[in-house]
């Protein structure tokens, strides 16, 4: 009985009636929430309002929508079931920011602009842990990777006055932290979860310690913010000028995303990185340096942990304590989320971002009555069920977290 | 060879455990060497902060100070244990307890709850605690409040002036704040009740807006919600709530636009933001620390009572405008003298407690 009804619902099928029901929904809250005369105004802060579209009327239509594109999926089948979640998580986003700024006003690039800037210290955090745990090696000390980086900013651009140095002695402290859990893990064999564990709990002592006894005292924890990074041109264009005139972290981050990929999935090195997580001892066969890859892209995590790191500290222009506050650990849900690749971590973040970004509007401009916590908790709900496999499967490196023993 | 290893390690464990527990300060413990050596027992006074760090730039360093100028014109022992995480409260308390401390001091409101457990733990021991009074009042512990409403009310009403003047077309006050609790709330309503005060007298239409981050430690997130709040053509950004806070006031610096300090004159803390502060909502917890512990020192502590800052007692205020003098208009400063004197006169409802 249970053979023959999972051989009916397919998962593409579930699929398909998720959309239709997502559709339903979006038709019933527009019929039942909104006014018919009432429109969602979305600005921008220069040239006033972009457009303003009927919300009910708009909902009725991507409801419909949604709802067409579900029923096809169950009578005929997408080719891509990647596509169909894209256009109906397009069109449920769109629903509800519509939903939501209903006779209000909405600035939306600055909107986006605070998803990117949000997103920026998960995703490096996230490419850190690719690295890492596509040669097999788990990396939970992100956070005090991190940690350690935004200290080093801090204490380097003191110290020399200039910001840029600060962010290199990041990136150089965080990889020297990484070549502890390189020794730790791969030579030593010590459970990858206690090394990284360690490295965090020692990241948060020693950065306090070293900043109430050293930092402090001798005035060094006050350099001032970065200065924003404007692309000439760019920064001039209508709309989406703003973006181009950002934390300088937030365009090193955009680049890192393409190159970790060409890196991971188009180089000799990403592919021997690669055989290392999944299959070690088949790589050593045909003459792979397991141990010489994980120590490596080990280290590679770890300098790009460090660039993370400094975004935290060299954008607030002063070291605080814990002021990674946990984001290391969310790097690394994103990273699960996008599925072990630079790019879906990087929209995982993204994803992240919005919802972060969102509540803060839901706060302020368009003062919705629900408590801001529901949302803050949506990124981490739809992680659990990626986890537990209902809409897509995380599918880890088969070899991470084991270490490896040559024979 | 393991099971052997495993029981070896127990029994170690044990007799550490054993060993390392702070002795029970029982009277048969050398009784007659301890007065020769120490002829007057100093006063000891234990201060456990709350998650942030006793150099905060906020309220565990104010609390703090307020344990130093004691320390220094009383003549007590001060030590401070920082709490790194809510599961530190309890140990922190139990630490300063099991060393005989007359005073122990709790920072903060998030506290609440594990004080009084260690209180009733504890009865011979004093507590007192900072933003928390309890109901019913325990006996052994000193509540210290602060009616921070009648100082966030003239603030708030001054930044709705100053979003005014630089920005009369669309005026917006914007708070960043960091989480959604009673100590926190008490300001953003005063503050709200301030702008909407001002629009009454001057018949404008300032708007009052801001986020609740969550988090007292997250300034970078704080940074985030602060630009995005002024996307939305917030002037004037009152940071309320640690770190947090601070980070909202670095993004108005990074935008051009004005701020406002919280706990104490941030001016001297914020050295990249204080050129666009107005003022700050000062909670003068030095003053009232000093005051409790000299009370307790002099045998007159008020355990089972509460101390209650306010303007009027000067446990409260306003800080001074610093850079920004010659920007608040005239009649403004005026205005700002006689809404101190009406509050304390009680005749401006501050909105705080909300009914």
């Amino acid at each position: 009985m249970s053979k023959k009804w999972r051989e009916i619902l397919t998962r593409e099928k579930i699929l398909g009636v998720v959309c239709m029901v997502i559709g339903l929904v979006i038709i019933t809250v527009a019929a039942l929430f909104l006014k018919s005369g009432e429109v969602a105004t979305f600005i921008d802060e220069k040239i006033g309002t972009l457009f303003a579209p009927p919300s009910q009327a708009t909902l009725y239509a991507l409801g419909t929508l949604c709802f067409f594109v579900g029923g096809w999926q169950l009578y005929r089948g997408f080719r891509s079931t990647g596509v169909v979640l894209g256009a109906v998580g397009f069109l449920m986003v769109a629903s509800f920011l519509i939903a939501l700024t209903s006779g209000k006003q909405l600035n939306l690039p600055g909107l986006l602009q605070t998803t990117l800037t949000s997103a920026t210290p998960l995703t490096l955090g996230a490419l850190s842990g690719v690295f890492c745990e596509r040669a097999g090696v788990v990396n939970i000390a992100i956070e005090g990777m991190m940690l350690f980086g935004a200290f080093a900013a801090i204490a380097a651009s003191s110290l020399s006055g200039n910001h840029w140095i600060g962010m290199l002695a990041a990136i150089l402290t965080s990889g020297i932290i990484a070549v502890l859990h390189a020794v730790l893990s791969i030579t030593y064999k010590v459970d990858q979860i206690i090394s990284g564990t360690v490295i965090n709990i020692l990241a948060a002592g020693a950065t306090r310690y070293l900043k109430l006894r050293l930092l402090s005292p001798a005035g060094l924890n006050s350099p001032g913010p970065i200065a924003n990074m404007r692309i000439p041109v760019l920064v001039d264009l209508p709309i989406v000028g703003k973006f181009f005139d950002n934390n300088p972290t937030v365009f090193i981050m955009l680049v890192l995303v393409v190159v970790v990929t060409f890196v991971i999935f188009y180089t000799p090195w990403g592919l021997r990185t690669r055989s290392v997580g999944e299959h070690p001892r088949a790589a050593d066969t045909v003459g792979v340096d397991v141990i010489r890859m994980r120590y490596v892209n080990v280290i590679i995590g770890g300098l790009i942990a460090g660039i993370g790191g400094s975004y935290f500290s060299l954008g607030l222009g002063q070291f605080e304590d814990n002021m990674t506050h946990g984001q290391g650990f969310i790097a690394l849900a994103a990273m699960i989320f996008g599925n072990w690749t630079p790019v879906g971590s990087f929209l995982a973040a993204l994803l992240f971002g919005f919802a972060d970004a969102v509540q803060g509007k839901m706060q302020s401009v368009l003062r919705v009555g629900l408590p801001p916590e529901f949302l803050q908790m949506a990124p981490y709900i739809l992680t659990m069920i990626v986890l537990a496999g209902v809409i897509g499967r995380a599918i880890p490196p088969a070899a991470d977290g084991k270490p490896y023993e040559k024979q | 060879m393991r099971k052997w290893m495993f029981v070896t390690m127990v029994m170690l464990l044990v007799v550490s455990l054993l060993t390392g527990c702070p002795k029970p300060a029982t009277p048969t413990e050398a009784p007659t060497a301890a007065p020769t050596t120490a002829p007057a027992k100093k006063f000891r006074v234990g201060m456990v902060s709350d998650v942030g760090g006793i150099d905060d730039r906020s309220f565990n360093e104010n609390t703090w100070k307020g344990v130093q100028d004691a320390i220094e014109k009383l003549g007590i022992e001060g030590k401070f244990l920082e709490s790194q995480a809510q599961a530190d409260y309890e140990t922190n308390i139990t630490e300063f307890a099991e060393q005989g401390y007359d005073l122990i001091i709790t920072v903060g409101f998030l506290l609440g709850d594990a004080t009084a457990k260690m209180a009733k733990q504890y009865p011979d021991t004093k507590f007192a605690i900072v933003d928390y009074a309890y109901d019913p009042p325990i006996p052994n512990v000193q509540g210290i409040i602060f009616n921070v409403d009648e100082a966030a009310f003239p603030v708030g009403y001054l930044a709705a002036a100053m979003a005014d003047k630089v920005d009369p077309a669309d005026p917006k006050v914007g708070y960043v704040a960091g989480m959604q609790i009673p100590p926190v709330e008490q300001f953003i309503v005063a503050y709200e009740a301030g702008v909407k005060y001002y629009n009454e007298k001057y018949g404008k239409n300032v708007q009052f807006m801001g986020v609740y981050v969550g988090d007292f430690e997250a300034p970078d997130q704080g940074k985030v919600q602060g630009n995005s709040l002024i996307d939305e053509g917030v002037d004037v950004i009152m940071g309320v709530g640690g770190k947090t806070g601070n980070g909202g006031l670095a993004a108005a610096k990074e935008r051009g636009k004005l701020g406002v300090g919280v706990d104490v004159d941030q001016y001297y803390t914020l050295p990249n933001e204080k050129g666009i502060l107005i003022t700050s909502t000062m909670k003068r917890l030095d003053n009232a620390v000093f005051g409790v512990i000299k009370n307790a020192l002099e045998g007159n502590f008020g355990g089972g009572g509460v101390y209650v800052g306010t303007l009027e007692n000067g446990g409260v205020g306003l800080a001074p405008f610093h850079d920004m003098e010659d920007q608040v208009p005239d009649n403004i400063k005026a205005d700002l003298e006689q809404i101190q004197k009406d509050i304390i006169a009680g005749k401006i409802d501050t909105g705080w407690p909300p009914k």
